[in-house]
């Protein structure tokens, strides 16, 4: 696909989301909205990026939190590509992404220009064509909550800084964001593990309304890493306890 | 296939999953943690298949331990994968078996309300 349908793609969903077309984005936030189910869970650092799937229109994101909060920002942009923009996702479908693959190219563009529009470049840096400061990047960057990599890329892509700046500059971007006393957890690895779906919500009302076996309950649980303990108070275990004798 | 026992067909549709989904014995050891030569036995009949494997097996190409027993060879699974990209080591091979257990489950709940 080329660059300006891709562009106007990500303007498109800023604006269908009824998004500023200038403002950063909470990518989470959007998948709750869209009622996406989304994973975090970290795997390694040199695997894959993200999963995303499409099943019974239920549709799912995996995020591989070894890699870096900005990296796992884009992902779940790139993710949205995939998921409501490919041709062939319209059936059951599972699509693994290694962002840094060259085949990934679309998503990747798609997703650049949906986190950071060129009018919110355009608006903090003016027409400035030229060596940018790095502070100001990093700045930039812990803002729209995009990694160093690909927040240079796209001022690359706009002409504000020339492939040998982007060289020079691409490294030491933790010790910068240190000396600005910018948080830079961006630049870091999360390793947590989280998942912002329904599931356990359904998983309770089934066990509640005896659809389903404790075991079973538990079972279901113990997959996300949960215990039953994890999303009762003392006091309802103990009344069950009471009630139902200690299983 | 006439006179075959369980362990064969097991092997047949563990092959024919496999390259059906362009992965490769290496990749596939990976996932299970064993190496390929490994693999390979188990596909050719040279050493059994413990059932916690083949239970991950399972779960890797969405379909259940009692179909990987079945005379019947494969032939639909219910998802398309796109496995076919570079860097399809263990650690991803494990993130999509967990996603098809989170969603079976998940979508089984869904059907209960």
């Amino acid at each position: 696909m080329n660059r300006s349908s891709l562009k106007n793609k990500a303007t498109k969903f800023r604006k269908d989301l009824k998004l500023s077309p200038t403002a950063p984005v909470d990518v989470v936030d959007i998948c709750k909205l869209k009622k996406i189910n989304l994973i975090f869970k970290p795997y390694s650092r040199e695997s894959f990026s993200g999963i995303s799937m499409k099943i019974d229109e239920e549709l799912f994101i995996v995020v591989n939190s070894s890699k870096t909060l900005g990296h796992q920002n884009f992902t779940i942009a790139h993710e949205f590509y995939h998921l409501f923009y490919e041709k062939g996702f319209e059936k059951s479908i599972c699509k693994i992404s290694n962002i840094e693959e060259e085949n990934e190219r679309d998503a990747n563009y798609f997703a650049i220009n949906f986190l950071v529009p060129d009018n919110a470049v355009t608006k903090l840096f003016g027409d400035t064509k030229g060596d940018l400061k790095v502070s100001d990047i990093v700045r930039f960057e812990s803002i729209f909550k995009v990694s160093h990599k690909a927040m240079l890329i796209k001022l690359e892509n706009m002409g504000m800084i020339t492939s040998e700046y982007l060289k020079k500059i691409e490294s030491g971007v933790i010790k910068q964001a240190e000396e600005m006393e910018i948080d830079h957890s961006l630049y870091r690895p999360t390793e947590k593990l989280q998942i912002i779906s329904d599931y356990v919500m359904l998983a309770r009302k089934a066990y509640e309304a005896d659809k389903i076996s404790i075991g079973k309950f538990e079972e279901l649980l113990y997959k996300l890493d949960l215990a039953i303990e994890d999303l009762y108070s003392d006091e309802q275990i103990k009344r069950d306890m009471d009630k139902y004798g200690d299983v | 296939m006439k006179g075959e026992n369980i362990g064969e067909i097991v092997a047949r549709n563990i092959k024919s999953l496999r390259e059906r989904e362009g992965l490769t014995q290496e990749q596939l050891g990976d996932y299970l943690g064993i190496s390929k030569e490994q693999v390979s036995y188990i596909e050719n009949l040279k050493r059994p298949i413990d059932v916690i494997k083949l239970k991950r097996v399972a779960d890797l190409f969405r379909v259940q331990v009692d179909d990987l027993m079945n005379e019947k060879t494969i032939k639909d699974i219910e998802i398309a994968y796109s496995f076919r990209t570079d860097n399809v080591d263990g650690n991803t091979l494990k993130a999509v078996a967990f996603l098809n257990e989170f969603s079976n489950d998940l979508l089984r709940l869904r059907k209960m309300f």
